[in-house]
This record gives structure tokens, sequence and C-alpha cells, in this order.
């Protein structure tokens, strides 16, 4: 019986005999080398960033299809892997076709209530060489966890329902303006570059609002910005390259492994850290497609202190958005607005 | 300017190492921040990939700061507590969104090595600090006060958290194949 000290390191012994391989310390150290890469030297960061992504290779291309024990089931690995898949496609055409499914889900409360109301509608997006281009979405739905009160119907969760055609929706984020073309083909210089144009507004709609990040935010931000590049811009394999590896440099990766996104597909998914809660991409290992992201976001902070004389907003607020989904249900190329691959 | 005192390391087997100076390298410290968080996350957490990803993150850390590390001797006490740190911070997330993931992820494999999951199922249910404690001291070797300063907390609270995570092994052990005293 595994009481003793003596029994106790001979059960876990097993635990003691784990050790790195040569593959694993070679990733880690051109991960440190990448996130200390100086800002001027561009080319020796790259040259680590396309020599971790052809040794994470061969254990990708090996694996597919199916689960296989050496495709790499670390976060970094993963990413990396996906990367050196997206180094090696074929130029894209004039637009970017993606069908994408929107899952809303809000947190509402009246009084001592509170419901789940789910939002879904599903659009199609042809993006060119910014984010330019035209979304045609159809009627959505909404469905609550148990019938709603009269109070919260009149809150109203959001406008993502109506039907829609019309330029590109991207919305107002920090990526509303951005030239494709301006995205680097180094993991590094593009990371810098994203993080440099959300601190500075340069792609925002309202560039001179100059707002004042929280720790952490800007970071999610870059993750997002290189998720949502990956999945709707239409990029060149070098661009999408070096997004998957602003990816796998962030810190607090981590492996989500074998899993299944919510229209049945398989893939490999990565969670990253987001602000208090979590990005979680589902990425087709075979094509490097981003198949579905996700958040879970934390529940809505307390106000902070107000000067004196400003009323406070309801506290908890009467709808505050739980979680967001997007799914990636098909993307190719497009020769003309309005055609389909 | 470098430190001239020579690194010393304490492997599993309670063998000191002295190694020079110039060894503190990049692969060295991978290599050990690697191994160390690994066994240490494998032992907090029980899930193979998730101690992956820690030991990564661990070692990323490791490598890219070892070079303000004023004494490289005390490399080894470092990554102790780095790892502990991430492992238990891990675990705490992991508890909140077990059930959220689950319905959307399939079950984490199981290990490839039968003796490896023998070894992680006998932490099962304990709370993490205790498996982190019984990690450091039965798979790192580690002595009460070197577990304590990773651990953040006192000898006596390391001597209490082993007493009671043996214990609950012990009582694990019984109720899977009966207590001793009991006639067969």
């Amino acid at each position: 019986m595994p009481t003793t000290d003596t029994d106790l390191r001979d059960a876990l012994s097993p635990i003691r005999e784990l050790e790195p391989t040569d593959e694993e310390i070679r990733r880690v150290i051109a991960a440190a080398q990448e996130l200390r890469a100086p800002r001027r030297r561009r080319r020796p960061a790259r040259a680590v960033a396309v020599v971790a992504a052809t040794a994470a290779v061969v254990g990708a291309l090996a694996a597919l299809p199916g689960r296989d024990a050496t495709r790499p089931q670390d976060a970094h690995g993963i990413l990396q892997a996906a990367a050196a898949v997206a180094g090696n496609q074929p130029a894209p055409g004039a637009y970017r076709y993606t069908r994408v499914r929107d899952v809303f889900v809000y947190d509402v409360r009246a009084g001592a209530d509170r419901r789940r109301a789910t939002e879904e509608q599903t659009s199609e997006n042809w993006t060119s060489d910014a984010f330019a281009g035209r979304t045609i979405a159809g009627q959505g739905t909404e469905r609550w966890d148990a019938p709603p009160t009269a109070a919260m119907l009149r809150y109203g969760t959001g406008a993502v329902v109506k039907p829609y055609d019309g330029k590109f929706r991207y919305g107002d984020g920090p990526l509303a303006r951005v030239p494709f073309a301006a995205i680097p083909d180094d993991a590094a210089a593009a990371g810098r570059l994203l993080e440099d144009a959300i601190r500075d507004g340069r792609w925002a709609l309202d560039r001179d609002a100059h707002p004042r990040f929280a720790p952490g935010v800007v970071e999610s931000a870059i993750s997002h910005s290189a998720v949502t590049l990956l999945a709707l811009g239409n990029l060149s394999g070098p661009q999408r390259q070096a997004l998957f590896g602003v990816l796998s440099a962030r810190p607090g990766a981590r492996s989500l492994g074998d899993v299944t996104d919510v229209a049945g597909r398989r893939g490999v998914g990565v969670a990253l850290p987001d602000s208090g809660g979590e990005l979680r991409v589902i990425i087709d290992p075979e094509t490097s497609d981003i198949l579905q992201s996700s958040e879970t976001l934390p529940p809505p902070a307390p106000p902070s202190r107000l000067p004196a004389g400003v009323r406070r907003p309801p506290w908890p607020p009467p709808v505050s958005l739980a979680e967001r989904t997007e799914v990636f249900l098909s993307t190719g190329s497009a020769a003309a607005l309005g055609e389909r691959p | 300017m470098a430190s001239l005192k020579a690194m010393t390391t304490l492997d599993h087997a309670g063998t000191l190492t002295v190694a020079p100076p110039h060894a503190l390298s990049a692969e060295r410290v991978a290599a050990r921040a690697l191994r160390v968080a690994r066994r240490t996350a494998y032992g907090v957490l029980g899930d193979a990939e998730a101690a992956a990803d820690i030991a990564q993150d661990v070692a990323i850390t490791a490598v890219r700061r070892a070079g303000s590390l004023r004494d490289p001797a005390a490399l080894d006490a470092w990554l102790h507590r780095i790892a502990v740190r991430a492992a238990l911070r891990e675990a705490r997330r992991a508890g909140r969104r077990r059930a959220a993931e689950r319905a959307g992820h399939d079950p984490p494999p199981p290990a490839d090595d039968a003796a490896l999951t023998r070894a992680v199922a006998l932490l099962d249910g304990l709370p993490p600090r205790q498996r982190a404690a019984l990690t450091l001291r039965y798979v790192h070797d580690l002595p009460d006060a070197a577990i304590a300063r990773a651990l953040r907390c006192r000898p006596g609270t390391v001597r209490s958290l082993l007493s009671r995570g043996r214990e609950a092994v012990r009582r694990a052990h019984e109720d899977d194949h009966g207590s001793p005293d009991a006639d067969h």
C-alpha cells in the first residue's frame, strides 16, 4: 500500500521519468527568441520562426488525416504546425469568401428574474484587399432558456437578427480599416504592427479616441485581431503563417487537443487568455482554416468610482453578453463579389 | 557582469551536480524548466496536455528571464516556484471551466503509459496544494523548507499538507482494495 515515503516515491516514479524531447527544447528556445526579438532585427526573428515552423510541419503533415500521435498536441506545436500549412497555401483570389454563423448568448436580468437569450445569424462575406466588400445576412433567430418577462422583452438583446445586404461589416474594432497589404510576412513584425496599431488606433474608425487600455486588453486585442484576420482576411499564405506565429507567441496559450466544432467538424483546439476570459479557436490541421472561434466573457465588472454627481448605472446591467461564437462554415476564394467558391 | 558562482542542482536521485557558471545556456535552462515544470504540473493536474502547455510556458519564461537571475544556483528553486504557481493557477481555472468545456470537447486522452496513468490516479481527488506538496516531495525529492518556499507557506504547513495527502492516498487505496485489517 503506497503510504510510506518509499512506497509513494516508487508509486510516483513514472512521473519522475518524464523527459523533454529535443524538439520541445528547440521550440521553447525559438519561441523565447521570437518574443524578445529586438525591434529592428527582423531577419533573425523570421529565420527562427521559419525554422520552428519547418520543424513543426513534419509532425503536422505526417499526422493527416485523423488523430495521430506524431501530430503536435501542445498549443505552441498546434499553432506552429498550422503556420507551416498556411505558408504553403496558393495565392488568394480577388475576394475571400466566408459563410459564418454568429452565436451570441446574453445574460438578461429583470429584478430577481434571470434568463439566457441566444441569438444566431448566418451571413456570407466577401472581403478584398481590405475589409471592403459585401455581407449578405439572412433573418436570424432568438431563443430563450425560459419564457422572458415583459420587462426583458423591452430591453431587447441585439440587432444581429435583422436581415442585411450591404457593405462588409466588420464593426468598429481596431481592424475596421486595416489594409491587408500592410500585414508583414514575419511573425515578430506582424505582432509588433498589430500591437502598435491597436495602441495608436490607426485602423480604428475613431483613431483620435486614444483609449487608455486596462492591463491585458491590448494583448487580448492582438489575439482577437490575428484570429479575425486569419478567418476573414484575404491574405497570402506567408501573411497567414505570420499571424499563426503571432498566436503561438502569446503567453498562456493552452491546447484543447482534438475537438469537434458546433457544426460537427473535427479540428484541433487552442485556448488563449482573453481579458479575464478565454478565446478558444478550432483549426482544421489540413488546411489551417479557422473552423470556429468562441469566447466566454467574464461577468461585467462593477462600475468604477464615478465623479460626484454622476448617476451610477444599473448594477448588474440588465443585458450582458456572456458568450460569443463564430462558426466559419465555409471559406474559399472568389473572383467577384457575390460569387461562391 | 555574470556571476562567477558555480551552478549546483539537486537531481531527482538526490545527486548534487556542480556545473561551471557558463553552463547556464538557453538549452540547459529550457531542458531543466521543461523537466521540472512538466513533472510538477502533471502531478498537480493529472492531465498530460495541460502539463505540456504549462511546461512550455514556464520554460519560455525561464529562458527569457534566466539572464537576470543573480544566482544561477537558484535556478531550480525559482523553477519549482514558478512551475507550482502556474500549475495551481491552472488547477483553479480548470475547476471553473470543467463543466462548460465538457459539453463541446472530447474527454482528454488517457496517458499512453499505463504506469504513468496509475501513478497519477493515486493523486486523484486530492486538493491541488496537497497534490503539489506530494509531487514536490516524492517526485522532486525536495525537503520541507524547499517545498515551503515553492508553495509560499510555512514548513509546518508543508508537513500538514504531506500528512493529510498521505492519509488521503491511504484511504483511497483502502476504498479500492479493502482495509488491511479486514478479513479476506
